[in-house]
């Protein structure tokens, strides 16, 4: 065991050294070694370089638009109006900045509940609407013509892709918040596996949380549960347990998590062949300048198939 | 737009490539410098490392230059504090791919006469020859191992690199990058016929 560690930290550095130019150590008449090293040197050598004419069309293809933003605001118009009435006026940008800082301190603060208008009007009949808090302020919505989330059936009934299907449940379960917008989920998450699986064969499940708002976020719990749920009867068949981290991520920065589900239910029994989905659910997104959690808790399903030999 | 104003805002507090002269011809060329900079440096790795992950020149080259759009419209938003510029461009990538991966809806299936279109510029048929079929048998030795494995090969060798920023990227820990590397290189091997023990040049 202690060998094999050995080896592999050798290997390590010994590809480094590959990868700087340098030869490697020696291998000391390990042969075994010295073929993986070899080995290690051909897929080095059988790695392709990009096409000279396509490197330079796209280099000029980039750089012709890298300057299109300014050339614009130069050639004038509205974009260069509103650029120049923005940046160009020091004391209306101090001014717009500190709308929106108030703005966004309003809405934070009404989702945080600290604002209702309708416990205003409620008056006495408060305390009961706390305890449905979650219709109510459905309901509220509904009202107001925001963003309202769909009725809980539809959601239940509704099978979604992690990507782009969460981002529109997102969309349409969200309230507008300050930085993001009610258009925007600031993570999107995506699960991977393949299509099909053997029956009895392990299911490696890869699930990559990518943060594409503008500020770091934070996700609570990580991992979040994931869920494996039979496709059609949406009976839960495994579920893998929440975490207790938090994963901090900057904008751009993704994440990836993997597991590995061995067909198995919570019994310990395989389960039958047929499909099934994997379900995550109970992450929140918070900014991590404060705690009040983002429009963007995630559930999606991704499904797939365990085959009978 | 307002969104647009605060990224752009924040590109310049940030330290990215915008700068606070107000200047805009100074800025223009300052951003565009900065970028074909990027590119020079960085282009190459990226290729080289989507090359490993789809096996498929061409393609590599589509989803390449999806890679620098989408870090030219990202980048005033970029934070050097945060990452360097090859980790930043490298998750981006990473991200391309595995999106031109599920959006195909595929399992990476490489039949035994998918060869490569464009394995080599060099001259002389058979080396040609010798290294089309190195490289499919690459690629075929590679769409056998764990996506995590693929990452770690197409990382070092593609875009070259070390097991600290592979595993910061990965978000495993660097021992267990080395552990994957040796056992992903060594699955390889063995998967390569002719390719055992000694028996190579």
């Amino acid at each position: 065991m202690a060998r094999r560690d050995s080896s592999e930290k050798r290997f390590s550095d010994d590809i480094e050294r590959l990868l700087r130019g340098e030869a490697p150590g020696p291998t000391a008449g390990d042969s075994d070694y010295a073929g993986m090293l070899q080995f290690a040197r051909r897929i080095f050598a059988l790695r392709q370089e990009p096409r000279p004419e396509f490197t330079r069309r796209l280099r000029d293809d980039l750089l012709s638009r890298a300057v299109e933003p300014d050339e614009a605001r130069e050639h004038g118009g509205v974009r260069s109006f509103l650029d120049n009435l923005l940046f160009g006026r020091p004391a209306l940008r101090l001014a717009l900045v500190s709308s929106f800082i108030v703005l966004a301190a309003v809405g934070l603060m009404w989702r945080a509940g600290m604002i209702s208008p309708m416990m205003e009007q409620a008056g006495e009949a408060a305390p009961a609407m706390l305890e449905e808090e979650g219709e109510a302020a459905t309901a509220m919505l509904d009202e107001e013509g925001a963003a309202a989330p769909p009725a809980k059936g539809e959601e239940e009934e509704d099978t979604m892709r992690v990507t782009e299907e969460a981002e529109e449940t997102a969309e349409e379960e969200c309230a507008p918040v300050p930085g993001f917008g009610a258009t925007e989920m600031p993570v999107d998450i995506r699960a991977y596996t393949a299509p099909s699986h053997k029956y009895g064969a392990a299911v490696e499940i890869s699930i990559v949380f990518e943060n594409a708002g503008p500020g770091t976020l934070s996700l609570q719990p990580f991992p979040p549960r994931v869920l494996i749920r039979e496709a059609g009867t949406d009976t839960v068949v495994r579920s893998f347990a929440a975490g207790t981290s938090q994963l901090e991520q900057s904008p751009m920065e993704s994440t990836q998590y993997s597991l590995v589900w061995d067909q198995k239910d919570d019994s310990g029994t395989q389960v039958s062949a047929g499909r099934y989905e994997i379900d995550i659910d109970t992450l929140e997104v918070y900014p991590s300048t404060n705690d009040v959690p983002l429009p963007a808790s995630a559930r999606g399903v991704v499904a797939f198939d365990v085959v009978s030999d | 737009m307002l969104a647009q104003a605060m990224v752009a805002e924040e590109g310049h507090q940030t330290g990215g490539p915008g700068n606070d002269s107000g200047d805009s011809d100074d800025h223009a060329r300052s951003r565009r410098e900065a970028f074909a900079e990027m590119y020079d440096n960085h282009m190459p790795g990226v290729y080289r490392y989507i090359c490993y992950r789809v096996g498929n020149a061409s393609l590599a080259e589509d989803l390449t230059a999806d890679v620098f759009e989408k870090a030219l419209r990202h980048f005033d938003s970029y934070k050097r504090e945060k990452a360097k510029l090859s980790t930043w461009l490298t998750a981006i990538a990473r991200n391309t791919v595995t999106d031109y991966f599920r959006k195909s809806s595929r399992v990476e299936v490489v039949r035994e006469d998918d060869a490569p279109e464009e394995a080599s510029r060099e001259p002389g048929v058979e080396e040609q020859v010798a290294r089309l079929e190195e490289v499919r048998q690459l690629k075929l030795g590679l769409s056998t191992l764990p996506q995590l494995d693929q990452d770690i090969i197409s990382l070092k060798f593609g875009a070259g690199m070390n097991n600290r920023e592979i595993a910061r990227m990965l978000k495993v820990s660097e021992s267990n990058v080395g552990t994957r590397l040796y056992r992903a290189v060594k699955r390889l091997r063995d998967a390569f016929k002719g390719w055992s023990n000694g028996t190579e040049g």
